[in-house]
């Protein structure tokens, strides 16, 4: 008996052990080398709200916009595809907590929103307006635009869509935002339903970027619409119906019957929350999902598992140093020599191997190179062209008295922000100029660095999907804040003609005027140094090789066209 | 009795409100502003300074302390900043996950710690007694999110016998329950020991022996008894604090409970969620605390004795 009990315990220690070892050794036993894609798409997380068009034609003529339809809706069915299998599991990576889309500030669940309510356009890979609801659109008069719709759009609950279910749509999300206007220029007003399938939009001054607002602005039913219940109950008309939602764990969308374009390939779709990176990895390897985003110290060893292959997607995000030039702090205030110093002393490669594994971009201008429509002229000038240089970096140093201070720099905590904080350290180590680093959580961060007293240097972002909205966001920050002290960005000689320029930037429609906008606020941004861009990012996702994803603008995954290849 | 629990649940009213003032200060302190959050970086400050003045932040303290009160008396906790979904109902959406993965984990925690402790009490200084010492300080010791984390690579990613994370099936709960269970069972199970290793050596045990008694009556019924007592206020603080938020359970595991609620709300400076929560938990935690004592009430002679003295002292004087 008493042996009997020795060897129990025994196992279970064994057990243990066999566990530990396990469990370190890792899963490295598959040596598949999949191949490892890369494309120049963006990825979703700053799709379609936020972007504005570079080829932006005035009318979109019935035919066009008919014959685009067509070959939108009935590619799946023309070419006979059936999904090979009938699920689909995807990981999202945060819930909003809410399905009330106008509250919705995570891409991943108003992706998966957009099965189930339809838009009037979506805007495919190639910057085009794919139609949905909408068969045509009049831009002929920028400041009023006639939308024409289907008349053989239904909800789940049998009502029709009507233009006039368009405008309340519209007019819904400006009314309930609760915050400064969504829309920004559309005048709700004057804007009319004109008959059952015509609307007419207007607006008090143009804005290139309200086609991709209205891209992502889901429609409702206007009679069945109740705002309580729209936080956990839908009702679209789009091919996908909602059959399980848990907040913060998972969302089931069903196939739906009767849907009135060509139906989905797949019948089930799951999108399942994964907060934490390594479970999302773990997912992968056992084959409970198909579809998730990959840390970047993941990603090689998520290219050699059987079933996963990596996309790797370009964002319009980047990574940027940011000079704190508010009156109150000094050290860079109408100090061109000491941002040069520093600039001159980051090495932006470093930073890109050791803060993001190797995987991203190295910044070429004061934006991301990824954005549409960024041209040659604009990249490699100024510290972009020549920039590491730390005998240089010194001198500059010297010149602009940095040698005894000591900076602040900041960041948003986040892993890669504070490694590069850290080699940043180093870098002003080395031309004897000391840096002290501040790491606070997003909230705490957002607070401190609108306190121009607190902080000399700050780890940040660029972000825009054209160039226009990057430097508008440049010219925001001037206006918001304390940047929208009069004096705090006085350093550079152009500052007032950039803020002439970037003011009306959006509803600027001539391409000639717009390019040559961009080329004289580029050079104001290089040669001052307010900012400088150090790694553009990229966004890694895997997938089941068998899969067949269609993309969208941005690198969104069109899951209504998805199948199953085998 | 009766008195007494309505004299603790009368107490209960200036504690909470003393913490949700402390938890109010507290968030008025700490840096952040909601309102930059939602308006996001790139905002002007007239646009930020209105959504400030819209969600009353610009009130003086006490002034949105007395109306965080006046709404909590009457059920309604406000709307979260985000969403703008009513807080009390968010929360109560979640907290029927946290009360099973709590108790679920609880449970086992018990089951598994107390015997192995009452166990090795009674084997003391044996290789048995060593074996189970070794098994609770690893456990007490190892990291939850790191040890979550290896279960997942035992059973999910190498066994394959259960899911990685998520609530879709039964299985989903195995992993969450396991990985808190065991923590809070190695905790027990070292208290269980050093409870009965102090009991077995008291006058009393020495007299049931003299007198006769079998070991595994002295040790089952007199000894395991008195050693119990205090275990429960133990269980009962590991309980509370596991219904307040199994926070890494829940988000390595996908588990949709009041922790990774309380979470978002700290880091997006969510202040009514943060104060709703706070509130949540300290009421939950004394009553927690409230049955825990009733139960010492009924189980330990010498606390019930108290009321029944005090009972026919009452009587005597009338």
């Amino acid at each position: 008996m008493k042996k009997g009990k020795k060897l129990i315990a025994l196992l279970v220690v064994m057990l243990m052990c066999v566990a530990l070892f396990a469990s370190c050794k890792g899963g490295n036993d598959n040596n598949n080398n999949n191949t490892n894609t890369n494309t120049d798409s963006n990825t979703n997380s700053n799709s379609n709200t936020d972007s504005n068009s570079n080829s932006n034609s005035n009318t979109d003529s019935n035919s066009n916009s008919n014959a685009n339809n067509q070959t939108s809706t009935d590619g799946g069915q023309a070419s006979g595809i059936v999904s090979a299998r009938d699920n689909l599991t995807v990981v999202v990576t945060m819930d909003g907590g809410t399905l009330d889309p106008v509250y919705l500030y995570t891409n991943d669940i108003q992706n998966a929103l957009g099965l189930i309510y339809d838009t009037l356009w979506v805007i495919d890979e190639n910057d085009n307006i794919d139609w949905r609801v909408a068969t045509a659109l009049d831009r002929s008069d920028p400041l009023k635009w006639i939308i024409t719709i289907r008349d053989d759009v239904y909800f789940e609950n049998g009502n029709k869509l009507t233009a006039s279910d368009v405008l309340f749509s519209l007019t819904l999300v400006e009314n309930r935002r609760g915050e400064p206007a969504l829309f920004g220029n559309v005048d709700f007003d004057n804007s009319r339903v004109i008959d059952d399938t015509t609307i007419e939009v207007c607006f008090s001054i143009y804005n290139i970027n309200i086609v991709y607002y209205f891209a992502t602005t889901f429609l409702f039913d206007e009679e069945s619409f109740d705002y309580e219940k729209v936080a956990y109950e839908t009702m679209g008309s789009g091919p996908y119906t909602l059959q399980d939602y848990v907040v913060n764990s998972h969302m089931i969308l069903k196939k739906r019957d009767g849907y009135w374009g060509t139906p989905a390939l797949i019948d089930t779709i799951t999108f399942r929350v994964m907060v934490e990176e390594a479970q999302r990895v773990n997912a992968l390897q056992t084959g409970e999902v198909d579809i998730s985003s990959v840390p970047f110290q993941d990603i090689e060893f998520v290219k050699t598992l059987p079933n996963c292959e990596v996309l790797m997607t370009s964002t319009t995000m980047t990574t940027s140093l940011w000079f704190n030039t508010h009156p109150d702090r000094g050290l860079f205030t109408n100090n061109l020599d000491a941002r040069l110093a520093v600039a001159h002393a980051i090495d932006p490669q470093a930073v890109l191997n050791v803060a993001f594994s190797g995987y991203g971009n190295l910044g070429r201008a004061p934006y991301s190179s990824a954005i549409t429509d960024v041209f040659p002229a604009l990249l490699d000038l100024g510290i972009y062209d020549h920039g590491y240089d730390p005998e240089l970096a010194r001198s500059y140093a010297e010149k602009a008295g940095l040698m005894d201070k000591t900076l602040v720099l900041i960041n948003n905590g986040s892993p890669s922000n504070v490694t590069t904080c850290e080699l940043i350290h180093g870098f002003m180590k080395d031309i004897g100029v000391t840096v002290e680093i501040r790491s606070y959580d997003m909230g705490s961060w957002l607070a401190v660095v609108f306190d121009g007293s607190a902080w000399d240097m700050s780890i940040d972002f660029t972000a825009g999907n054209t160039v226009a909205q990057a430097l508008q966001f440049w010219w925001a920050m001037q206006a918001g804040g304390d940047y929208a002290n009069p004096d705090s960005i006085s350093t550079y000689p152009g500052k007032d003609r950039y803020i002439e320029l970037a003011s009306d930037i959006m509803s600027v429609t001539d391409r000639a005027e717009l390019d040559s906008r961009y080329q004289e606020m580029t050079d104001i941004l290089i040669e001052s140094v307010i900012y400088m861009t150090l790694v553009e990012s990229v966004g890694a996702q895997a997938y089941n090789p068998n899969l067949v994803l269609p993309r969208l603008m941005y690198g969104a995954i069109d899951y209504k066209a998805a199948y199953w290849a085998s | 009795m009766i008195k007494y629990v309505i004299k603790r649940l009368l107490l209960f009213i200036p504690i909470l409100l003393g913490i949700s003032f402390v938890a109010l200060i507290f968030i008025d302190m700490s840096p952040g502003d909601p309102a930059r959050i939602i308006a996001g970086i790139e905002k002007q400050e007239w646009e930020v300074e209105k959504i400030r003045e819209d969600l009353g932040l610009n009130d003086p303290l006490l002034i949105r302390y007395v109306k965080f009160i006046y709404g909590a008396v009457r059920g309604d906790f406000g709307t979260t900043y985000y969403t703008k979904r009513p807080v009390g109902p968010d929360m109560m959406q979640r907290f029927p996950y946290t009360l099973l993965i709590a108790t679920a984990s609880i449970l086992l925690a018990v089951l598994i710690g107390i015997p192995l402790g009452i166990y090795a009490a009674t084997h003391q200084y044996t290789w048995k007694d060593n074996t189970a010492i070794l098994l609770s300080l690893i456990f007490v010791s190892v990291p939850a999110f790191w040890f979550a984390l290896l279960l997942v690579q035992v059973f999910s990613v190498k066994l394959g016998w259960l899911p990685v994370s998520g609530i879709q099936s039964w299985t989903g709960w195995v992993l969450p329950t396991l990985s808190l269970a065991l923590g809070y069972a190695a905790g027990l199970a070292r208290q269980a020991r050093s409870n009965m290793l102090e009991v077995i050596r008291q006058d009393f045990i020495t007299t049931a022996r003299a007198k006769g008694q079998s070991e595994v009556v002295i040790k089952y019924r007199h000894a395991l008894k008195n050693a119990c007592i205090p275990l429960i206020l133990v269980v009962g603080g590991m309980y509370g604090s596991a219904l307040g938020g199994a926070l890494i359970a829940e988000v390595i595991f996908s588990v949709p409970g009041l922790g990774q609620y309380m979470l978002a709300g700290l880091t997006g400076r969510d202040y009514p969620v943060i104060q709703a929560s706070v509130l949540f938990m300290s009421v939950i935690f004394c009553l927690v605390i409230l049955l825990i004592d009733i139960a010492f009430a009924f189980i330990d002679p010498r606390i019930r004795s108290q009321y029944v003295r005090g009972r026919k002292r009452l009587k005597g004087d009338a």
